[in-house]
């Protein structure tokens, strides 16, 4: 990326009239910073009305990626299957609350926090963590496998007027977060604006690659 | 031949002897342990009998007109149940613990107001049953938890603030709602807090996708 800086961008700078600033790609994950390092994963629940959410970066939440209980400690969860009055026992999600955590703090680190900074706004996130009790038939290196492990994040922006932001914050990632997978979907057949979906994983391929619906 | 005989009896008081106490006018039977709901009452010598061991523990019957007690107090000055004369009783644990061992029924009546205070309370059961012929209030500072298989409410319900279902909503009746429903499904319409809970299991989007060539340096 360049980024040409004239005395009309910077108004008080007055030194030289332009300056160019290379970015260079890094070559390893963002370390996480010694304030968001997570002292203590939760234990089992992840709930809506807790005020208690656990930061993953300086903006966002895990509350803004999981919606749903993860994991049971002691006791044994029932849900309200259908309407013949049938219970399900409840089955825990197939990966660690702890890796979990990891990743998506990695994800918003690497992609979502960035996103924030140039788009001056959250993304509406569509989808973040899924939920699955068995790995069987699911592809681990796909980017449903990733979105079951908290790898992968599917957002959008609303109001965004010629598609402005999604266009800035879809360079931003080609070009400097390390990132496995990137979807861009136009289709409008799923969601109603621009989607970005993006994943990141050790592997850490930069796939780019439009999404096709029927 | 040894004959053996009773023993002899004992001279002067005793080891575990009691001892009088009292005896000069001091009013401080009751003490280390004040009364917490009663006056405190006088004594008065001659009818108020102590018996005080070695250890401290004593019994007391005070006969003073108008401040009739019985005291029992352990010698560790921190135990202590007495009878007044007003009718309360007052069963004082400063310290330890208490342990109330029922093999069949414990029943407890009480003609006015039932109250208990405690850091955490906890209760164990096959089967709970609370009863008000008036208004029933349970309150928390954080979080009430209700959990089973199954919550019936018989009644009309009123909620003041958010209701976050994970499931399926289903009525037999009307819905009668005086301002807007958003939803997803509407066109046209967005709801931005609507958050499908509705699977068990997430599945795979479906979607196909081909080579995507970004133009690279377009960052403004």
């Amino acid at each position: 990326m360049r980024i040409n800086v004239t005395n009309k961008s910077f108004g008080i700078i007055r030194e030289f009239d332009s300056y160019e600033l290379d970015l260079i790609r890094r070559n390893n994950f963002i370390k996480t910073p010694k304030h968001l390092i997570i002292k203590k994963y939760p234990e089992k629940t992840v709930d809506p009305f807790e005020d208690e959410r656990i930061r993953l970066s300086d903006n966002f939440y895990d509350s803004d990626f999981i919606d749903r209980k993860l994991q049971e400690v002691n006791t044994i969860e029932t849900r309200y299957d259908d309407d013949t009055n049938n219970f399900l026992e409840f089955v825990p999600h197939i990966f660690s609350i702890k890796s979990i955590y990891d990743n998506l703090q990695r994800l918003c680190l690497e992609v979502m926090e960035p996103v924030f900074e140039i788009s001056g706004k959250k993304p509406f996130i569509e989808k973040g963590l899924l939920f699955k009790d068995t790995l069987a038939n699911v592809d681990v290196d796909s980017f449903f496998g990733d979105q079951l492990q908290g790898n992968a994040v599917v957002f959008n922006f609303k109001n965004d007027k010629n598609d402005l932001i999604f266009d800035r914050v879809l360079n931003y990632i080609n070009e400097f977060s390390l990132f496995d997978r990137l979807y861009v979907d136009r289709t409008f057949k799923k969601y109603q604006r621009p989607t970005i979906m993006v994943s990141v994983n050790d592997k850490r391929r930069g796939v780019v690659d439009a999404v096709r619906r029927n | 031949m040894t004959k053996l005989g009773p023993q002899p009896a004992p001279k002067g008081p005793g080891k575990d002897g009691p001892k009088e106490i009292n005896h000069d006018g001091d009013h401080v039977a009751l003490d280390p342990i004040p009364p917490r709901i009663s006056d405190q009452p006088e004594t008065e010598y001659l009818y108020n009998k102590v018996t005080k061991y070695l250890n401290g523990s004593k019994i007391e019957f005070n006969t003073t007109e108008g401040h009739e007690y019985i005291n029992i107090q352990h010698g560790n000055d921190v135990i202590r149940m007495t009878f007044f004369e007003d009718g309360n009783i007052e069963i004082i644990q400063e310290d330890g613990d208490r342990l109330d061992e029922v093999s069949k029924d414990f029943e407890t009546i009480v003609g006015e107001t039932h109250s208990i205070e405690a850091n955490a309370r906890t209760s164990k059961q096959k089967s709970y049953k609370n009863e008000s012929s008036g208004r029933s209030s349970l309150s928390a500072g954080i979080a009430i938890v209700l959990e089973s298989k199954k919550i019936i409410l018989r009644g009309n319900v009123e909620i003041t603030g958010d209701l976050i279902v994970r499931g399926n909503i289903k009525g037999d009746g009307n819905v009668d709602v005086r301002g807007e429903i958003t939803a997803d499904e509407i066109p046209g319409r967005e709801n931005p807090n609507f958050v499908d809970y509705g699977n068990e299991f997430d599945t795979p989007d479906d979607f196909d996708t081909s080579p995507l060539r970004l133009e690279r340096g377009n960052t403004s």
